[in-house]
């Protein structure tokens, strides 16, 4: 670690008590996260479609974040439980506070939708018509499409009169009108019928006619109001509103996400068997009867209401963020590059074995772990592959990998973890095609959510037996994988192994957990190692040492870990954070934390590495981790941690630190007052860090293909 | 980049790839244990997998008399799931062994587990006899010697708290000096203390009191003697070690006040609270107590205020240090040989005639293997046999083998296994007189491969006491030499072999019988 020139302060007075107000609300600090998320999407320099990405990003992680956390709160405040949360407010108050915020957040994503992003869109060619624009050609072949495609599928539920509850979908489209019809007596009754729009439709409809190269849809929501007439032949449509809503329901949780429940809200969850509305989004512009009627009906009195100004579920601008063609509408690729330690056409087993492969992902390309696999499945002295799945790709390499080997005879044991959410069905239906090809599979262990990375490959060589492993801080997804920045550690070092065997010894429960020589597993004291090496520093700066801690990670929420952050701090530790999402942790508080630094770097990939390092006097320690400083991570998910001894990989990963904390492009910084600020340049030249990753491993590449011997290929843009 | 610490293999040669590794699993009082292990290069193991399961042997054992049904169950499913790990080695039979505690010895069922593991493994488990563990604890004990200069210059006092038993070592000069062996054990005191039921601190006491008695004895045992370090070895004691101090050269120091105060603490936690704090297993857990409650009294007894302890897994290093192939140092065979001499010594035996004896004994053993085709660590017994064949004379000259039968079968004899005692037994029995009968007490108890050998070490041992006839070592050197049906001894040392010779031709029936040799003694 670099010693900078600004030295940590020390304590002089009595030290102050640790007390809320020097912790962040989590839901809160979530939120400004999400806030991060959005004012990329009104970054001017950014191409349009990657705002339109971050739009639709901040859209989807808002709609999960209603679900789990805030309908936790909602949980917690119908039972009428006050307890306070670290920072000492109540679910009340925090429920207030997440509305509040919340409203100002969409305000802020219309305007950046409405004020630049679709301005944009347009005068690049993709427009979004409203009926009002439509010729009459047009009007003609989307009717055509809308008798053959909706209509069949549209089904309007005529909603009984005295009806007190309305059964729609969460996070559905409903389109609610009121129709009219005379009564044999000739006087006007007037009825409501409300449509859900599956989510399996397209949510634009192609408008025909548009110059070549625009893109030119209109909204399906639009399309059902123009058309709606076809339903009620012998009646009028005199209203419609549009709504959407979120419930706390099918709450499972999925650890990517930076939600979780605490262990009494799990409790009650499972007892419950009714979900409640927890919000409600309606359209801008829906007469006030009908948004009445979508309040009562919708068990929304307790539920937060958001009023839209445009349309509804920005996730679909994921639809627009990947349209095809539009290149220049895009940013440009940074591909991920071959790794330099691995030869071409080289064995993967020699060269792990001449020496430890760092990874940088997405920069480093993920090949390496899935050859790792693939090779594994086909070799002869192969006899045995371990692997921990959490959440794998569509298709997975890695699966289709294991299948193979099993197949071929390999005794293959992998652990499929089912609680990560979404995934279940996936995982599940390619576990039962594992062990139809002999692997031995384990759902999971009682009680723990298994969210350590690791594969180990069992190889004999010449009588003796070699374990290779790869241990990673993401999971074995290759699509993600590029997307998601993350590191991977190739090795076949014997301690290593003996670890990586007693791991899978104790999540197959063969063996109760015993003593590792190198890696920490939680909840077996990882935790315990952690606070052992914050606390080595604090010693170190006690006694007057330079000490300094630098750890990077998606969220830091467990009280003693920042309890033990803050007790560093006022030893006289330099502690730099490097977070992506919750910090928990107030920084810059005179007594309390002013030794400590909170940058946040939201950029085109998302970050997702944990790396953790203590400079222990100049010999500094550095691990990679599955777990985040969370206290689901540490205390209630099968973690691992890695220590990474290579000399030139340790640099490297410092290296990393160094760089994101010098990120005067993306990274923000959190203040005393929890506001988060763009990060001072210490430079004269903007240093981004993202992309100085993807230059140095492209110019890695390019320096081993400059050979005057090899071709460089042309191959097709990455998709 | 560093270079792996994995073996180094050179590039591919065309040598089948035979597994090189070896698995051991031991049965052990409180947990089943499992340790694969690869040859380092050097002669040793390195440990590349270690699995432990908790299995309440001992608690059983010492509670009702027998091992509970529940738990032969027990040991069967992790025998099956232990048998996976070994799967994925791909380990043929001879390379999986399984051991047991000696304290199995003690359950009425023992047959009936052992039978269950063996069916359930396919392995023939056998016994971790007293010798084996005496070997065990004196090899521990080598280890520290080797790594502390300071240790191997002093005169250390070794104990080691087994589950059921207590040995204590002492060495001077880092060669073994007084060993002996104790009634009390961790699970044996405990579950005397179970029965009543009490809480922490009168449960504290009482297992004081359970203990001071055999505390005592082994004090007054070694009373006389001088002690400049105490150690103590053991499962429950090394593993908290590592919590209270920090290992230096293998060694760490606790102190007794330490020691103390953590065992206090200790005994008030939940066996809950004792998992999660010390990582130990539940059935672990419940011996840890009464073990640092044992090491104290110990410590207190010989007015120790710090007791050293070595740094590492005991069970795990036992596991490793029977997978070494030559389990008998030259060390070791000379420490059992001192051993033995002062056995005899203390039956008064002719310390002359029996190093002589031991000497030709032993000659013969070598230069006859292709003969007998006994595997090596029968030539340690037959060196014990010869060395104290004639103690039944200290109770009388006559009948004097029926007498050196009984007493050796009753005599603690150092590193020797029960089984090893019964045949030095058996062969002091036997080196006179009467030939071997199916129908002899003891003898009668041996599987047939076992009388065999009692055959043929028998014979030789005969032919070793007759060349020393005279109990004047009149004959010092001999060489062999077989000539069709017949085996020439010849010796230079006198002229006269006559008396010998009358005594070869009177005790040597046995060796034409077994041999098919007749013995000459001649001159070259």
């Amino acid at each position: 670690m670099k010693s900078s020139s600004a030295n940590p302060k020390r304590p002089v007075e009595a030290p102050v008590k640790i007390s809320e107000e020097h912790f962040i609300n989590r839901e809160l600090s979530w939120l400004a996260f999400n806030e991060r998320v959005l004012e990329e999407a009104a970054r001017r320099e950014l191409p349009v479609l990657e705002r339109a990405k971050f739009l639709a990003i901040t859209a989807s992680n808002l709609d999960e974040f209603f679900m789990v956390r805030v309908g936790a709160l909602q949980i917690l405040r119908e039972q009428g439980r006050r307890v306070r949360d670290v920072a000492g407010l109540t679910p009340t108050q925090q429920w207030d506070q997440i509305q509040q915020r919340v409203t100002e957040f969409v305000t802020r994503q219309y305007q950046i939708l409405n004020g630049q992003v679709v301005p944009d869109l347009v005068a690049n060619g993709i427009r979004r018509l409203q009926a009002t624009e439509l010729t009459p050609s047009q009007k003609t072949h989307l009717e055509e499409y809308f008798l053959e495609h909706l209509y069949p599928v549209l089904s309007p539920t005529a909603i009984d009169e005295g009806a007190k509850a309305l059964s729609v979908p969460a996070l559905h489209l409903i389109v609610l009108c009121a129709v009219q019809s005379l009564d044999d007596a000739g006087h006007e009754v007037t009825r409501q019928v409300f449509f859900t729009l599956p989510a399996n439709l397209h949510r634009h409809v192609i408008v025909p006619g548009g110059e070549p190269g625009t893109h030119t849809y209109i909204n399906i929501e639009d399309l059902l109001t123009l058309f709606m007439h076809h339903f009620f032949p012998s009646e009028k449509v005199v209203a419609t509103a549009r709504f959407r809503l979120s419930r706390n329901s099918d709450i499972t949780l999925d650890d990517e996400s930076a939600f979780d429940l605490a262990t009494e809200m799990e409790e009650i969850l499972g007892a419950r068997l009714q979900s409640s509305t927890i919000r409600i989004e309606i359209e801008e512009g829906a007469p006030r009867q009908l948004v009445a009627m979508i309040r009562e009906l919708c068990g929304g009195r307790a539920a937060q209401l958001y009023t839209v100004p445009g349309e509804l579920d920005l996730r679909s601008q994921f639809m627009i963020a990947t349209l095809g063609g539009f290149d220049e509408l895009k940013v440009e690729p940074w591909d991920p590059q071959p790794t330099s330690a691995i030869e071409p056409g080289e064995s993967i087993f020699d060269a792990i074995k001449r020496g430890d492969i760092l990874l940088h992902h997405p920069y480093d390309a993920f090949d390496p772990v899935i050859q790792l696999i693939e090779d594994a499945a086909t070799d002869p002295d192969v006899v045995a592959i371990k692997q921990i799945l959490y959440r794998t790709a569509k298709n997975s390499r890695v699966i289709s990998g294991l299948i193979k080997a099993a197949e071929a005879g390999k005794h293959v044991t992998v652990l499929v973890e089912l609680k990560a959410r979404f995934d279940e069905a996936r995982n599940l239906e390619r576990a039962e095609e594992l062990q139809r090809a002999g692997a031995q599979i384990i759902y999971g262990v009682r009680g723990l959510k298994t969210h350590a990375k690791i594969c180990m490959i069992m190889r004999r060589e010449s009588g003796h037996m070699w374990r290779y492993m790869h241990f990673g801080t993401g999971n074995y997804n290759e699509s993600t994988a590029r997307l998601y920045t993350d590191i991977s550690l190739l090795t076949c070092k014997q301690e290593f192994a003996s670890d990586a065997s007693a791991f899978f010894n104790t999540v197959t429960g063969r063996s109760r957990f015993v003593h590792f020589a190198k890696l920490s597993m939680a909840p077996f004291g990882l935790r315990e190692r952690l606070l052992a090496m914050i606390e080595s520093e604090t010693e170190r700066a006690r006694k007057g040492d330079e000490a300094e801690i630098m750890l990077k990670m998606n969220a830091l929420e467990d009280a003693e870990m920042i309890r033990a952050l803050y007790e560093a701090s006022r030893a006289g530790v330099k502690v730099r954070l490097n977070i992506r999402g919750i910090c928990c942790l107030r920084p810059g508080v005179s007594g309390v934390s002013e030794n400590i630094t909170v940058v946040s770097i939201i950029d085109r990939y998302l970050e997702h590495a944990r790396i953790y390092c203590f400079k222990q006097g100049g010999r500094p320690v550095v691990f990679i981790s599955s777990a985040d400083f969370m206290t689901r991570n540490l205390s209630k998910r099968v973690e691992l941690l890695i220590p990474i001894e290579d000399p030139r990989a340790r640099k490297r990963l410092l290296q990393i630190m160094e760089t994101h904390f010098a990120d005067s492009a993306r990274g923000r910084m959190l203040d005393a007052d929890r506001q988060w600020l763009a990060l001072p340049a210490t430079s004269k030249k903007r240093r981004r860090s993202q992309e100085i990753f993807a230059e140095e491993a492209a110019r890695r590449a390019t320096h081993r293909a400059e050979s005057p011997d090899l071709l460089v290929p042309h191959r097709p843009k990455a998709k | 980049m560093s270079a792996p610490d994995q073996p180094s293999t050179p590039t591919r040669v065309a040598v089948p790839d035979v597994p090189q590794e070896q698995a051991m699993i031991f049965v052990g009082a409180t947990s089943v244990l499992m340790v694969i292990g690869s040859p380092d290069g050097k002669g040793g193991f390195d440990v590349i997998e270690h699995l432990d399961r908790p299995l309440p042997i001992a608690r059983d054992i010492f509670r009702t008399g027998s091992v509970a049904r529940s738990t032969v169950e027990q040991a069967a499913t992790i025998l099956r799931d232990y048998r996976l790990a070994v799967r994925d080695y791909g380990l043929n039979g001879s390379q999986v062994r399984l051991y047991n505690t000696n304290i199995l010895l003690e359950a009425s069922n023992h047959e009936i587990f052992l039978n269950r593991l063996q069916v359930t493994s396919g392995i023939t488990p056998r016994l971790i006899d007293d010798g084996d563990m005496t070997r065990l604890v004196y090899q521990c004990a080598r280890r520290m010697l080797l790594k502390d200069a300071k240790l191997s210059e002093g005169n250390v006092f070794f104990t080691h708290i087994g589950p059921g038993n207590t040995r204590a070592l002492h060495f001077t000069k880092g060669r073994l000096t007084g060993y002996s062996n104790y009634r009390l054990g961790i699970f044996r005191a405990r579950e005397a203390v179970n029965a009543s039921e009490d809480e922490a601190p009168q449960s504290m006491a009482y297992l004081e009191e359970q203990i001071r008695g055999v505390v005592d004895h082994l004090a007054q045992d070694y009373s006389e003697t001088r002690i400049d370090y105490h150690v103590a070895i053991g499962a429950e004691i090394q593993s908290v070690a590592p919590l209270l101090g920090a290992a230096k050269a293998g060694t760490i120091r606790l102190l007794e006040d330490d020691l103390e105060k953590f065992a206090e603490k200790l005994s008030r936690l939940t066996p809950d609270e004792l998992v999660r704090r010390l990582h130990v297993n539940y059935t672990g857990g419940e011996g840890i107590v009464a073990a640092l409650q044992t090491n104290l009294a110990l410590a207190r007894r010989f007015g120790d205020d710090a007791v050293l302890v070595p740094d590492g897994d005991f069970q795990r290093d036992l596991l490793i240090e029977l997978m070494t192939v030559s389990p008998q140092t030259v060390i070791f065979q000379d420490e059992v040989m001192q051993a033995a001499a002062e056995v005899g010594c203390k039956y008064k035996t002719d310390r002359k005639h029996a190093d002589q004896v031991a000497q030709f004994a032993q000659q013969l053993f070598r230069e006859l293997q292709h003969l007998h085709g006994l595997d090596p660590k029968y030539e340690l017994v037959l060196r014990v046999a010869a060395t104290l064949h004639e103690v039944g004379m200290f109770v009388s000259p006559r009948e004097h083998h029926k007498h050196s039968l009984y007493l050796l079968l009753n005599t603690e004899l150092f590193g020797l296994s029960v089984a090893d005692r019964t045949l030095v037994a058996l062969l002091a029995r036997y080196h006179r007189r009467y030939n071997p009968e199916p129908g002899h007490p003891h003898f009668a108890d041996l599987s047939r491969e076992e009388r065999m050998i009692v055959f043929k070490l028998a014979a030789l041992l005969r032919i070793a006491d007759a060349l020393d006839r005279s109990h004047a070592q009149r004959i010092r050197t001999i060489q062999l030499r077989p000539e069709g049906s017949r085996l020439f001894i010849q010796t230079r040392d006198v002229d006269d072999t006559t008396v010998e010779q009358i005594a070869i031709n009177s005790k040597c029936d046995l060796f034409r019988e077994i041999y098919g040799y007749e013995v000459i003694l001649s001159k070259p």
